[in-house]
């Protein structure tokens, strides 16, 4: 609204995040966590006085120096470009805010990628003393720059008492903050051992090979130790609405939740089968699998995270849409063409509904859906009229907490829904007026009810108007629905539509 | 007017007063120039030298020798590139980030040039024996996606000055535009390119001298003096186009309309020539002193004109915060005095042991 958007309407925003940042999140990650397993796994070589680990270590440091120092790094500005060009009113917030955070983690960038450098081109060049020193001093750097990134990361979920005083601090140790470190922790440690492991299958056999996979399942067996008290800590911390989504209320969050147990299942089951039991028959290709299972692993935990900030971006601040939660209720009264500034069509007339509604597609909804690979709306609104595109909108709130509100006045309500019909229909309906729709109570009740209700005697629908049993008292609730609950559309058919489905309701209701 | 103040997004408060980002993206600037221009002056050096080095065994040598430098130098390039981006768009992220977004398509893809460059640079540096056919497109690959990723740097930095150009969003939305509607833009990329390989060229007889002493360097010094010599020369005609084709009203600040600012712009131009006629002499020392204090007027000449592009849309510039953050500052530069100290123990301790 406050900034062009970075139109790809095909592809859209989210995935180009999701793909830039999964792979981010797992090679910075393992960034850390492979810092630790560097010394420690050289440590152990000179300690037991083994060559053959040394050189292993020395192999290991050279892929390290590769992935993390180019792909890591330059993914890492990789991410910091796409937020910008995907959600600019938050980047910009995010860095005005902690700008101080990135600068230190800036800081810890150089001297991390000093020392991985003096790491890796001084293998046996140097005494071991300082060798490992400079081991110890990347693997602090390194998680250095995990504590701040993963503050703000943090924040945008669970901003607490930062809302309210605006703190530096506040923000920084906000109620996830803690939880979320301890977590994101063992996870580079479990990132670290896995990749460990995939090189000690490949490049050893027989009693070493065994002596290096019991080494590395240690440090999966023992991360994942780790993971289960601190995803529960870190669950504890979520906000209401997240948890409401973890528990069945976000299809998105309860389908990356079976992902998250299944591979977390797999893990343990693997540790167990390998590290305790088994260790001599793990092989390149069990290797593999738990790389990719952690992946998985990982790849869900981070959607069921950013799924549980929707629909904010910066939680209680600002929405996904880049409006403030502050703004909303006054952009909402006004116009949200007026108060965009990049927009072709500040005013809606007759002749420019549906181009407005292309802009105000762009503005209000492209910045989570798109119309083509990831969340496709118009595959979504194959079946609906017009009327249904229309009172959808209208009731984004009320139908999922996960949705901001629509941001518009009534005639930009109408001009997106036209878009959008012609958008699937290709053209608007004929003479552009509401569907008829036959006076009987199913279909009525599908037309105007099943967006948000279903025909069941748990729905809120049946149940709050259990001691409605007159046809009068009913159909003078379907007149009053936006009065009586702010979240729903006003009824928008006639007089006749309102009375049958009133009678269809009392009637279904008393047969259930 | 009205219009483009209407287009140029609000900005968000600032933590701490202007001027201290003013003072750190000078500084990081200045240091992520000169990181730049070691890195772009080695890729084309690694260039030369896998080029010449088929009929020549000594350039064969200087190549492989600049392939051994080039993924530090880019490593340090990028990490220095960090700082000044970030505190530029803590002072101007409003309008930074509305440029990349024109650009956006461009922007992105940087990222997999870079990727993609960065890999083949170390390719080379870890493949001695190798096909020298294949090592010599590489380096040439290499060269080519670093010059390209400083020409949309350039394209984003002038966007970015230019509310009065950014209604070709609406012709199209997917980011694929560029800068060139602006003259402007040509001449000071043109001018980067020759002005980082001054600075490079200079760090590269340098690096010469003190890695194979006086005598074996003779030929390298040689090399990089000319190749800082003859680029200082080459800047000046982008230098006076540039000049000549900035806006009246800014061009005039520098050519006399501002007596403080045209002693800094003739002070620019000759420590130019100075420099490159230094360089040519072969007189590193005086020459790279000449370049250090050059740099700085540049950096700050080159903060004045993009305030000076900007300061029409003055009320779009970000206002300080009733939260200031200054002891979150002074902890940033604890941390990076402490850090810098920690890299510099690093390093002189790596060096005592390697030296025995």
């Amino acid at each position: 609204m406050n900034y062009p958007v970075w139109y790809l309407p095909v592809i859209g925003g989210p995935l180009i995040i999701a793909f830039v940042a999964i792979v981010h999140v797992v090679v910075s990650h393992f960034a850390v966590g492979g810092g630790l397993w560097l010394v420690l796994t050289e440590k152990k070589g000179y300690r037991e006085k083994k060559d053959y680990i040394i050189d292993y270590v020395k192999k290991h440091s050279k892929f390290f120096l590769l992935l993390t120092m180019v792909f890591g790094a330059l993914t890492g500005v990789g991410i910091w470009f796409t937020i910008a060009l995907i959600h600019p009113d938050a980047t910009s917030h995010l860095i005005h805010t902690f700008v101080f955070g990135w600068a230190i983690e800036w800081v810890l960038f150089v001297i991390e990628i000093v020392a991985a450098f003096l790491y890796f081109y001084n293998f046996g060049k140097i005494s071991e003393k300082l060798h490992l020193l400079i081991g110890w001093i990347y693997f602090v750097a390194a998680w250095g720059s995990l504590l701040v990134i993963n503050a703000i990361l943090t924040f945008m979920l669970t901003p607490g008492k930062w809302l309210t005083t605006g703190n530096f601090w506040d923000g920084i140790f906000n109620p996830g903050y803690l939880s979320s470190t301890v977590f994101r922790t063992f996870l580079c440690f479990a990132l670290a051992g896995s990749y460990g492991l995939l090189t000690a299958t490949r490049k050893f056999k027989g009693d070493q090979k065994k002596e290096l996979v019991n080494y590395n399942g240690k440090w999966i067996f023992w991360s994942l130790a780790g993971l289960i008290p601190s995803a529960v800590w870190y669950y504890l911390t979520l906000p209401e609405l997240a948890v409401a989504g973890i528990r069945g209320g976000s299809k998105i969050m309860v389908t990356s939740l079976w992902h998250l147990a299944i591979s977390f299942g797999i893990l343990v089951l693997f540790s167990v089968y390998f590290y305790l039991w088994k260790t001599e028959k793990f092989g390149f290709k069990s290797a593999i699998a738990m790389f990719l299972t952690i992946f998985i692993f990982f790849g869900a935990f981070e959607f069921i995270r950013e799924a549980g900030r929707k629909p904010y971006i910066i939680k209680d601040y600002m929405y996904s849409t880049g409006i403030r939660v502050a703004d909303f209720d006054q952009i909402k009264d006004r116009s949200i063409l007026m108060n965009s500034k990049w927009t072709m069509v500040r005013e809606i007339t007759p002749g420019n509904e549906i181009k407005a509604g292309g802009e105000i597609f762009r503005i209000q909804c492209y910045a989570c859906h798109s119309l083509g690979i990831k969340n496709n709306i118009i595959g979504k609104m194959a079946g609906w009229d017009l009327n249904k595109i229309r009172r959808i909108i209208g009731s984004l709130k009320g139908i999922t907490p996960f949705m901001p509100g629509f941001a518009g006045n009534d005639n930009e309500r109408d001009a997106l829904a036209k878009w959008f019909y012609q958008e699937v229909h290709g053209s608007l309906p004929p003479a552009d007026r509401p569907a008829e729709t036959a006076l009987d109570g199913p279909a009525l009740f599908d037309s105007f009810c099943s967006d948000c209700h279903e025909n069941s005697p748990e729905d809120p629908l049946f149940l709050k108007t259990l001691t409605v049993t007159s046809l009068e008292d009913m159909t003078d609730i379907l007149g009053r629905l936006n009065e009586l609950n702010e979240d729903m559309p006003p009824f928008e058919g006639n007089e006749a539509e309102k009375r049958a489905l009133a009678e269809y309701i009392i009637k279904s209701r008393s047969e259930k | 007017m009205n219009n483009l103040i209407n287009i140029i997004p609000n900005p968000d408060p600032l933590p701490v007063a202007a001027g201290w980002f003013q003072i750190l993206s000078h500084l990081t600037y200045y240091l992520h120039l000169i990181s730049v221009g070691i890195m772009f002056s080695i890729a084309v050096s690694m260039t030369v030298g896998y080029f010449r080095g088929r009929s020549d065994e000594n350039w064969l040598a200087f190549g492989k020798e600049m392939a051994h430098l080039l993924p530090f130098t880019i490593a340090f390039a990028v990490n220095l590139g960090v700082a000044p981006l970030l505190f530029i768009q803590v002072l101007y992220g409003n309008f930074f980030y509305t440029a990349s977004t024109l650009i956006g398509m461009n922007w992105i893809l940087l990222i997999v040039f870079l990727i993609t460059g960065y890999y083949g640079a170390y390719w080379i540096s870890f493949r001695d024996a190798g096909k020298q056919t294949v090592k010599k497109y590489l380096a040439l690959f290499v060269t080519l996606v670093l010059a390209w990723t400083g020409f949309i740097l350039v394209n984003v930095n002038t966007l970015m000055l230019r509310p009065s150009l950014w209604n070709r969003y609406f012709s199209h939305m997917g980011g694929f535009h560029l800068n060139t509607a602006d003259p402007t833009m040509i001449p000071r990329y043109t001018f980067f390119l020759f002005f980082l390989l001054a600075i490079g060229g200079l760090f590269i007889a340098a690096y010469s001298r003190i890695k194979h002493g006086e005598e074996k360097s003779k030929p390298w010094v040689a090399y990089g003096t000319s190749l800082s010599g003859y680029a200082c020369f080459l800047t000046l005609p982008s230098f006076i186009f540039y000049m000549r084709i900035l806006p009246h009203n800014i061009r005039n600040v520098f050519l006399a309309g501002d007596p403080v600012w045209t002693i800094v712009s003739i002070f620019c131009f000759f420590g130019i020539i100075i420099t490159g006629y230094l360089a040519l002499r072969k007189r590193l020392m005086p020459a790279s002193v000449v370049m250090g204090i050059n740099l700085i007027i540049f950096v700050i000449m080159r903060g004045k004109v993009r305030s000076l592009f900007l300061d029409p849309f003055s009320e779009k510039f970000s206002a300080i915060a009733a939260n200031t953050q200054y002891p979150i500052m002074v902890l940033f530069l604890v941390t990076l005095l402490a850090g810098l100290a920690l890299v510099a123990w690093m390093l002189r301790k790596t060096y005592m042991e390697r030296s025995g």
